[in-house]
């Protein structure tokens, strides 16, 4: 039995993963948490594992899956005003947990960490170093799904590709260029508003805007919720809009116009990270599912003949990965399906079997 | 009659006199630049001007650019040359301004209103109209804007994702600037390649000492551009932050205190190239510390790092955007200028038939247009020098009629 805690304030959700199948349970983030997680969990007897994620690693995790030892909770700490709230909430469950279920390995499940190493010129903003040296940078995040998907394109593709870029698609799409390995860029930046719009957020937008809001009156909790809360899919529809109503809608022209500039914003993405891959061998598309997005990525896809893409006439399945390309294609395209939970949970078994050899 | 045009960069302060007889290809009969207008660097502002074959060279403490053009008007008046009209360049028009317009009380006002959309430019300009007024008082005077060249952008690349109550509220939308460089260099680069516009996919980098951008051009007209609804977002320019997160800057007014007038100042004069390296705006400075191993030296390769870095990013969305690109054009002073930008830009481009002629682009001439491709290169690369004051001259010529109805500029 592995365990898998995931903080989304207000609840934490408590993933129970046992032989093949994955129970998913939710308890409140009160000062009772922990009771309601020890009845959740039951019998411990079966637990092999557990692990916490970790929305924001500051520059205290260069790993995306680090073993909590004494250590990990300083750690936690020096990442604490990145993301207070859901961070301090990361150590706690981390912590009680460490102690409840002593003699079995535990894990932090950092979504930042992979683009911990990412180079200065990407990873910086052009503010007066007096500000960024506090820690201000591009931190990005989905961390764990870009990695995986990295690690994805090598099973799966022969020869492996050298420079990849992932796309996460869903309600918060983010991109990342990788190369042999190493995050290179990525669409998100200090914050996840950074990017591509999502489905309540703006994504990149003229800095200028929000000093006019300012001096319009607007107070600083009111133009944070406007940008983060109801701009995106929503500003755009007049309501609020998921990744998938996008997605199932597609002869309505109002949400045709919101997929053009969905779309529009990843092909400029795509661009800019080919350019400082110097070239792009493959993307890999993610979703939960791919399948859903399968129309969209096929026309996104023909507007980048340009790169070398080529389209088979039908994707294909085989052994888990979607083939949307001609094996000669200059640059390949796959699809994968991101279950998050099953997928993490899985990550989770291979590094205590990992622990265990050792 | 004599026109005499102004162009303000945020740095500099370029100056034409055109004879207006001379038709609309106009020579200028005398010009000049202030430059390094009120920077901090490690050297002096000068004036230079050029006045048939003679070139004076002055160098003197330039604070503003109100003390520019007195400079300027000064040395016309000793030159005893009447000026009948005088052009500006305006940046940003908002949506009251969408062609040239002569100057007369009822424009200031209007002119005004529109200071707040480019907080370093239109102050400027507006600095510039105010002390030309003052001293030859019976000159005609007009501006021209910046924002027109964009007007074809399509609307999901100008569209922000903001709720459409306070889209329309405050006009918020990408505009674009520096169009009347963009549509200098496109005629030029047709005109040199002796290809015709409407068969050019074009990616033009106008990096100034005061701002830089970038625009996709095809068949002559923008499809995108780096900056948006104010000069301010897009590349890393002298001391503008270009792009940030939009919660970064929420987070500086909130957690780090900063006031709002107050953070607008800040990234917009202290930031960029200056605040990265706290040395410079001059990228020709940072790259004279490049092989200090110290920490100004660190701190100079990474302020130009990251310049480079986010100009190769815009270039390749926009050769996506175009699906392809015939020519690449570097142009204002530090693209026709730096050798080191476009090679460090150019390097590692193949994959979008980018190849830099080493040689070319070392020995590149910075006077007049240039080829800086290999021979095995799809894509042509160009420098060239811009000539906002040319495209001025002729919409003063069609104000102020006389010379025909042609508006192509």
């Amino acid at each position: 039995m592995i365990l898998l805690f995931d903080p989304d304030p207000p609840i934490v959700r408590i993933y129970i993963g046992s032989n093949n199948s994955i129970q998913q349970y939710d308890c409140e983030m009160t000062s009772d948490w922990a009771a309601q997680a020890r009845n959740i969990i039951g019998n411990i007897e079966h637990v092999r594992g557990a692990a916490t994620l970790l929305y924001h690693g500051g520059n205290s995790f260069q790993n995306s899956i680090t073993p909590v030892t004494s250590e990990t909770f300083e750690k936690i700490n020096a990442a604490q005003k990145w993301l207070p709230e859901s961070n301090e909430w990361s150590k706690r469950i981390a912590g009680e947990m460490y102690r409840y279920l002593p003699g079995i390995p535990h894990f932090i499940l950092c979504e930042s960490a992979f683009f911990s190493q990412m180079p200065a010129e990407a990873a910086t903003y052009a503010i007066p170093f007096s500000i960024t040296q506090g820690g201000i940078k591009r931190y990005g995040s989905s961390g764990l799904c870009h990695q995986w998907a990295w690690e994805k394109s090598q099973t799966a593709l022969s020869p492996a590709p050298r420079k990849v870029i992932s796309a996460q698609m869903g309600n918060k799409t983010s991109l990342a260029a990788i190369k042999d390995g190493q995050a290179v860029e990525t669409t998100i930046g200090f914050t996840p508003v950074e990017g591509i719009l999502s489905s309540m957020a703006c994504g990149d937008i003229d800095p200028t805007i929000i000093f006019h809001l300012t001096a319009s009156g607007a107070e600083m909790r009111e133009i944070n919720y406007l940008l983060s809360r109801e701009s995106g899919f929503a500003a755009l529809l007049g309501e609020s809009c998921s990744y998938r109503d996008l997605m199932n809608n597609k002869d309505e022209p109002r949400y045709s116009f919101i997929r053009k500039i969905l779309g529009y914003q990843m092909i400029k993405y795509i661009g800019a990270f080919t350019s400082i891959l110097g070239g792009v061998d493959a993307i890999v598309f993610s979703g939960d599912p791919i399948s859903e997005s399968f129309l969209f990525i096929r026309d996104l896809c023909k507007e980048m003949e340009f790169l070398g893409i080529h389209l088979l006439a039908e994707n294909y399945e085989q052994s888990g990965v979607w083939r949307m390309t001609e094996d000669n294609s200059l640059a390949r395209a796959i699809g994968v399906d991101y279950a998050r939970p099953q997928i993490l949970i899985e990550q989770i078994k291979q590094n205590i079997t990992g622990d265990e050899k050792k | 009659m004599n026109i005499l045009t102004f162009n303000c960069g945020s740095s500099s302060l370029t100056y034409k006199v055109f004879d207006s007889e001379s038709g609309r290809d106009g020579k200028a009969i005398l010009s000049g630049k202030a430059h390094r207008v009120g920077v901090k660097g490690t050297q002096p502002s000068f004036i230079e001007h050029r006045y048939g074959s003679e070139t004076k060279k002055d160098v003197v403490p330039i604070n503003n650019h109100r003390e520019a053009a007195a400079l300027v008007l000064d040395y016309i008046e000793s030159q005893q040359l009447e000026i009948g009209a005088v052009g500006h360049r305006f940046v940003h028009g908002g949506s009251r301004f969408k062609k040239s317009v002569l100057i007369q009380d009822n424009v200031m006002k209007d002119l005004q209103s529109c200071i707040p959309l480019a907080p370093i430019h239109n102050p400027i300009a507006m600095d510039v109209i105010d002390e030309t007024i003052k001293k030859i008082p019976k000159s005609a005077q007009y501006a021209t804007f910046d924002t027109a060249f964009h007007s074809a952008i399509p609307d999901y690349a100008y569209t922000y994702p903001l709720p459409e109550k306070i889209r329309r509220m405050f006009q918020f939308r990408k505009y674009g600037f520096h169009g009347l460089s963009y549509s200098y260099v496109v005629s030029a680069a047709s005109k040199y390649l002796n290809r015709p516009v409407g068969e050019l996919k074009i990616v033009a980098c106008h990096l100034g000492t005061g701002g830089s951008s970038v625009a996709a051009i095809e068949k002559g007209k923008s499809l995108d551009t780096s900056m948006g609804y104010s000069p301010l977002s897009g590349l890393v320019m002298s001391t503008r932050s270009g792009d940030m997160d939009p919660m970064l800057t929420l987070y500086l007014l909130a957690i780090y205190g900063f006031r709002s007038e107050e953070l607008e100042q800040v990234l917009n004069k202290v930031s960029g190239l200056l605040g990265v390296s706290e040395t410079s705006s001059d990228i020709r400075d940072l790259i004279a510390l490049f092989d200090k191993g110290d920490k100004e030296g660190e701190q100079a390769n990474l302020a130009f790092n990251m310049y480079v870095h986010r100009l190769k990013k815009y270039i390749g969305s926009y050769i996506l955007v175009l699906k392809g690109v015939d020519v690449l054009i570097f142009t204002d002073d530090i693209g026709v200028q730096n050798k080191h930008v476009r090679e460090k830009v150019c390097e590692d481009m193949e994959w979008c038939g980018i190849n830099l002629d080493n040689e070319a682009n070392q020995n590149a001439p910075t006077d007049r247009i240039a080829s800086l491709n290999a021979e095995k290169s799809k894509t042509r690369i160009l420098s060239i020098p811009t000539d906002e004051e040319i495209v001025i001259f002729r919409e003063g010529l069609t104000l102020l009629g006389g010379q025909g109805n042609d508006s192509s500029i």
